[in-house]
């Protein structure tokens, strides 16, 4: 079943997101700041730009490991018809017959927090690629959003199997797929011939296997996410999932005063992200 | 969620999705017009003419670009000179050139390789205060012709039937011209190496091997029109001995000035070529022997008054011509008969003080 997704060609994205990014890429013909920032918030999309970026064509197949990076590679035009030919998943349609139990823009606005969480976290502790990091951030959940696409009954059927044993949603996605929403999206990530370091970082921060963290991009993900959950940003999907956060800023060298200190700046990059993608 | 706020949610989403698809499928169409007006472009542009690019451009290309005026500049850049090459301009002339910091708007394009587009022509910093009064709308655009940062040109655009000039149209024309670029590009290389293929690297004439050819072509001509072809073989007096006195540098700008006299009195279906060293060759099509003579004086004498200057003295040099006039009765032996003929000529015009014009015998420079 892993190995069906390899016939993914990309994930649907939200029809207001498209809408969005449609209309903003319009109006101007250089990389406009408002696509960039609309892009950078879009797991689905951000995919694709990455997707796109490492493709053989440009010639840096397995390089681009960020969004930023790849905006600035593709161009306005090819931007575009990306943005164009993103399909669009609705909720009410593509899940008629199965009662879903996602909330699908809570899942984006998580997605986008917790990838920026993840910038401001590289940016203030310093020697870390804040783009990588932002990337990772917006993309390491992306599985889920493959999962619920290809197989929504069974997806559905792991997350009643989390609600009711109290377990990870990995657990659960264990038992009913035996694989994980990470194994998903790694596996998308190879596909689409992502770069080593980033294919790395969203495999190894998936929260189940926190005794492996022991690099520092996967660790800046894990304590984004903590971030984004413990200010009420959760992706309301995942909510049994243990995160050692001692292991994690242990990892990073960083204490637990200078978290806090650092809260007002990390807030700040939650608001500006909360201003594009809405509260 | 209570049932009538998951309904209202359904409808809600419905609106956008349908209003999207709407869009999604409007710009679709837009794009695969465009895609198709870009492979149509590359497909009547894919020549190895320059002119014939030019021509096809002139009647397509604003319909592609959706513009009604354009017009396409070649830099020069030895002399950084624009020369107007194509455009759709009613009022326009053709072929005139400028040197490129005459127009600001195409200086600035080029020197930062990069497009200029201005909403409002009358207000931009480039025609504050001017209006002209052929374009309908404000707005004008300029954009570099590039190939991997080397400039070939520029381009302008002007005017719209829909009375704007967008985001869109803008990214489609920045497409357009680096189709336009590579093959404008290429059509002029190709034409610079078959030039330079049939012509003295020199002197610019036309080499010995093409000469061949077109003296075969004539004698051909001559024959199938009865029509009078003579030819005329000039060499350099003495230019084993100016070559040593003034230097070989000399000896070039002397091969070079008699190459740029011969050039000037030549009429347009004269061909004027290098034979080999010193010596020239002049094919003088629909030319009896005495307009030959004519000819050749005129391009003997001017060369004779032509003053040289080498370390502060003054010389001149003087040629030695042999003209001969095709006869197919006698030169059985075609182009090979006619050049000994002249050759002959030539030796007695050597022989006979040189700086002189000699008719030459058939007779007896074939029966020697």
């Amino acid at each position: 079943m892993l190995e069906s997704f390899k016939d993914l060609e990309g994930l649907p994205s939200l029809p207001g997101q498209i809408m969005n990014m449609l209309e903003e890429s319009s109006r101007t013909s250089t990389m406009d700041y408002n696509v960039i920032q609309l892009i950078q918030y879009d797991p689905a999309i951000a995919l694709r730009v990455l997707k796109k970026a490492n493709s053989p064509l440009y010639g840096f197949s397995g390089k681009i490991a960020s969004v930023q990076q790849a905006l600035g590679l593709l161009g306005p035009a090819a931007i575009k018809n990306i943005i164009l030919t993103t399909p669009i998943l609705e909720r009410f349609r593509d899940f008629n017959s199965i009662d879903l139990d996602i909330d699908f823009p809570r899942l984006w606005r998580y997605m986008g927090i917790t990838s920026a969480i993840a910038g401001g976290l590289a940016r203030i502790r310093g020697n870390m690629e804040t783009d990588v990091c932002f990337t990772a951030g917006l993309t390491h959940d992306a599985g889920k959003i493959a999962l619920a696409v290809q197989y929504p009954a069974l997806f559905q059927k792991a997350l009643n199997l989390c609600s009711e044993k109290s377990i990870p949603l990995a657990l659960a996605e264990g038992e009913v797929f035996g694989f994980t929403h990470t194994d998903v999206l790694v596996v998308l990530a190879k596909k689409w011939k992502f770069p080593h370091q980033l294919i790395h970082a969203v495999s190894a921060c998936c929260l189940t296997r926190m005794e492996e963290v022991v690099y520092e991009l996967p660790s800046v993900i894990c304590l984004a996410k903590h971030l984004a959950d413990s200010w009420g940003y959760a992706d309301g999907i995942d909510t049994h999932t243990p995160m050692n956060i001692g292991k994690v800023l242990e990892v990073l060298n960083i204490s637990e005063g200078e978290l806090k200190s650092w809260e007002p700046q990390l807030r700040e990059q939650l608001d500006a992200a909360l201003s594009v993608i809405g509260e | 969620m209570d049932k009538a706020q998951l309904e209202k949610l359904k409808k809600q989403e419905l609106v956008v999705v349908r209003s999207l698809l709407k869009r999604q499928n409007e710009m679709l169409g837009q794009s695969l017009l465009l895609l198709d007006h870009l492979i149509y472009l590359q497909k009547s542009i894919n020549l190895l003419s320059s002119r014939e690019i030019f021509r096809a451009l002139s009647e397509k290309l604003p319909y592609i670009l959706s513009i009604k005026y354009f017009s396409l500049f070649l830099f020069d850049k030895s002399k950084r000179h624009l020369k107007l090459v194509c455009h759709n301009h009613p009022d326009l002339k053709t072929d005139f050139t400028i040197h490129y910091s005459e127009s600001d708007i195409m200086r600035d394009a080029l020197a930062g390789g990069r497009y200029i587009l201005e909403q409002d022509f009358s207000r931009s910093r480039y025609y504050r205060g001017k209006k002209n009064p052929l374009f309908q709308c404000d707005f004008f655009v300029t954009l570099p012709l590039m190939v991997e940062n080397e400039i070939v040109g520029a381009i302008n655009l002007n005017d719209s039937e829909k009375g704007s000039f967008d985001v869109t149209d803008l990214d489609f024309a920045l497409s357009a011209a680096e189709f336009l670029s590579l093959s404008v590009s290429n059509a002029l290389l190709h034409e610079q190496t078959e030039r330079l293929s049939v012509t003295d690297g020199l002197t610019g004439l036309t080499n010995h091997k093409q000469m061949q050819i077109f003296l075969k072509n004539e004698l051909a001509r001559s024959r199938r029109y009865n029509a009078p072809l003579s030819i005329a073989m000039l060499d350099v007096d003495h230019f084993k001995k100016v070559n040593d006195t003034y230097g070989h540098q000399k000896g070039d700008e002397i091969l070079m000035e008699l190459a740029h006299i011969m050039t000037r009195i030549c009429r347009s279906n004269d061909v004027a070529a290098r034979y080999g060293g010193e010596e020239f060759l002049l094919i003088l099509p629909e030319t009896p022997l005495p307009g030959a003579i004519h000819i050749v004086d005129r391009v003997r004498e001017e060369m004779a008054s032509t003053p040289f200057k080498s370390q502060g003295t003054e010389f001149h040099v003087t040629v030695s011509a042999g003209v001969g006039q095709y006869d197919p009765k006698i030169m059985t032996g075609g182009a090979e008969d006619l050049i000994k003929v002249c050759d002959h000529a030539l030796y007695q015009a050597k022989e006979g003080g040189r700086n002189q014009t000699v008719k030459g015998n058939p007779d007896e420079a074939l029966h020697a």
